[in-house]
């Protein structure tokens, strides 16, 4: 897997997984997590497509969705830019939880490991705040 | 009609090596041919060997001129792997030969040119190195033949430029096979030619010159005979290796 | 989607051996397709009969809709495979002579790409290394504004920087014009990531096809269904 550098994000990327959606995920996730700043300016497609050389309608399909969920605003003339609405982020933060959360879950029933045990085994676990 | 002039243009330097392209021992070796047959020129001058109408009479030969361009500047598209991007462009065939064509014709009558000057500038020396024996009166009698020749063989080089056009097409296109009935077919017309219409005479020349000479002449009885014959089947083969270009030629 | 190229029944053998044997498949418009197989799996002759240098014995080839006819070639410009450049042109030359004969090139973005791909103007074709004929190469097919793009093998035997230029510049064609793009090669790792759509061959038959994305969702990378397909 190759990492690239583009602006102010990084981007992992692996060609075994569908490329729209990796470029969409580390965007909603450096958004998350607070790693870019709200109102940040997106790479514009072309830089994008060309740093990480593929191909520029995979990017556009990956912004489209972005725009689609508010998480960006597409200003005429100036480019893509990170939300600024906390509202926005902060239920972007509760999708990604949550799409966690169901992984988890999906492993712990393969483990076979039912709800309570589950649950209690999240209080033991150490949270290192 | 300015794609026709750059595609023209374009295949009059295909195969064309400049001097500079030569490798420095070529051009020493080229010097060097050039000054030993200059010598060995001189030398006959003043020995009185050299008859001022040889030096004009062998342009009937150079007929064959034209068949070798053409064969060679259809050839070169494959020979440099070019050929892909030439025959993808979006003209008729008939456009693409009729180019190739016309950039033959151009480089023969260039050739033929260079040959009359040439041929004058030797006959030129004679007369500067010998004036007793040679004489500006030889030189256009000479001149005369050779200009009248080069013309001919200009008005009928059409022919030998298809020819070879269509040998150089039927070679590289499906009918293969019949590529050796093409090349008798030109050996049989090139031997009638000569045997028919090119007359060795050892008669004085026009002006009355060249006592021990042998002129050849182009003769005939009937000139435009001639060329409406080669431009038929000039035409002929134009519309045969056109047709082979676009149905019967894979690269 | 719509189809760029529509290609029904195509046979095609050189004597006894079958280059394309009875292949049907099209290309979506507006995407690149990467066309992949091992050597000898038709690739190159199914481009070539699109330009009308290979003359299938049965079948038919629809570009656009319309029949094959030089006037067609038009609107296609074509990498040949291994091909050279007119070695007594300079870089310069070659423009004009392009801007000349080639419809639709755009003389102005060439010149871009010769500063982007970093090749002289003075130069001359034939002191120019493998790399940087195959950079003019394709400066002067995808400098022209065509509807179809056909690359056969633009990265063989090419150097790294070469072909990341090479890569680069299809990205920027794309980026500034609706077009569809069909490259053949070798070099899936560096090529796939610009793949709309995959096309595999094998002996003159088509054995998968499909979008890339979908593709990798379902089997992973197309370097590794290439290789499942043919080890």
């Amino acid at each position: 897997m190759e990492s690239f550098q583009v602006g102010e994000f990084t981007f992992p990327l692996d060609l075994s997984k569908p490329l729209y959606e990796q470029v969409l995920q580390h965007i909603r996730h450096a958004v998350a997590r607070g790693d870019v700043l709200l109102g940040t300016k997106l790479p514009s497609v072309r830089d994008l497509a060309q740093q990480l050389k593929i191909n520029p309608n995979t990017v556009m399909r990956a912004y489209q969705e972005l725009d689609r969920d508010h998480l960006t605003e597409t200003r005429r003339g100036q480019g893509t830019f990170i939300t600024s609405d906390l509202n926005t982020v902060s239920q972007v933060k509760k999708d990604l939880a949550f799409e966690a959360v169901q992984a988890f879950v999906s492993t712990m029933k393969q483990l076979g490991i039912d709800r309570t045990t589950a649950q209690s085994l999240i209080k033991e676990v150490e949270w290192h705040e | 009609m300015s794609v026709f002039w750059a595609l023209v243009s374009n295949d009059l330097m295909l195969k064309k090596r400049q001097p500079c392209q030569f490798s420095v021992w070529t051009k020493f070796y080229l010097g060097i041919a050039i000054v030993i047959g200059l010598g060995g020129y001189t030398w006959s001058l003043l020995q009185g060997f050299i008859d001022l109408n040889y030096l004009f009479s062998f342009i009937p030969f150079l007929i064959i001129i034209p068949f070798g361009v053409s064969l060679s500047i259809i050839g070169s598209e494959w020979q440099n792997d070019t050929v892909g991007w030439w025959l993808s462009l979006p003209y008729s065939r008939n456009i693409l030969l009729g180019a190739k064509c016309t950039a033959s014709f151009l480089r023969f009558i260039q050739s033929m040119l260079i040959i009359l000057v040439v041929s004058l500038a030797l006959a030129l020396e004679a007369i500067l190195i010998k004036p007793d024996l040679y004489t500006m009166q030889q030189l256009f009698g000479g001149l005369q033949l050779g200009i009248l020749n080069a013309i001919w063989n200009i008005l009928i080089s059409p022919l030998p430029i298809f020819l070879g056009v269509t040998l150089a097409i039927v070679k590289r296109s499906h009918w293969k096979p019949a590529s050796p009935l093409f090349w008798l077919s030109f050996i049989l017309m090139i031997n009638l030619y000569f045997n028919k219409f090119l007359n060795f005479t050892t008669k004085n020349a026009p002006n009355g010159y060249s006592p021990l000479g042998i002129s050849i002449n182009v003769s005939s009885n009937n000139y435009l005979v001639i060329i409406l014959v080669a431009i038929a089947l000039s035409a002929l083969l134009f519309a045969i290796s056109s047709y082979l270009l676009d149905r019967h030629v894979e690269v | 989607m719509n189809s760029a190229l529509e290609i029904n029944n195509l046979c095609k053998s050189y004597g006894s051996k079958k280059a394309l044997s009875e292949l049907t498949v099209s290309f979506p418009e507006g995407q690149v397709t990467g066309l992949l197989g091992p050597n000898g799996a038709g690739k190159s002759t199914l481009l070539k009969s699109f330009v009308g240098l290979v003359k299938p014995e049965s079948g038919t080839i629809r570009v656009f809709g319309q029949q094959l006819s030089w006037k067609l070639n038009a609107d296609i410009s074509y990498l040949p495979d291994r091909a050279k450049w007119y070695k007594f042109h300079t870089v310069e030359h070659a423009l004009s002579y392009a801007h000349k004969i080639l419809p639709s090139f755009d003389l102005s973005r060439a010149h871009q790409m010769i500063k982007m791909m970093d090749l002289g103007l003075a130069d001359k074709v034939s002191t120019l290394s493998k790399g940087q004929e195959a950079r003019l190469h394709v400066i002067l097919c995808l400098a022209r504004n065509v509807k179809l793009v056909l690359l056969d093998e633009p990265f063989s035997g090419i150097d790294l920087i070469s072909r990341e230029r090479i890569i680069q510049s299809i990205i920027d064609s794309m980026l500034d014009k609706q077009q569809t793009i069909i490259l053949s090669t070798h070099e899936i790792h560096e090529a796939e990531s610009l793949f709309d759509h995959v096309v595999f061959l094998d002996q003159g038959h088509l054995i998968q096809e499909g979008n890339a994305e979908v593709l990798r969702q379902e089997n992973g990378s197309i370097e590794s269904i290439y290789r499942g397909l043919f080890r």
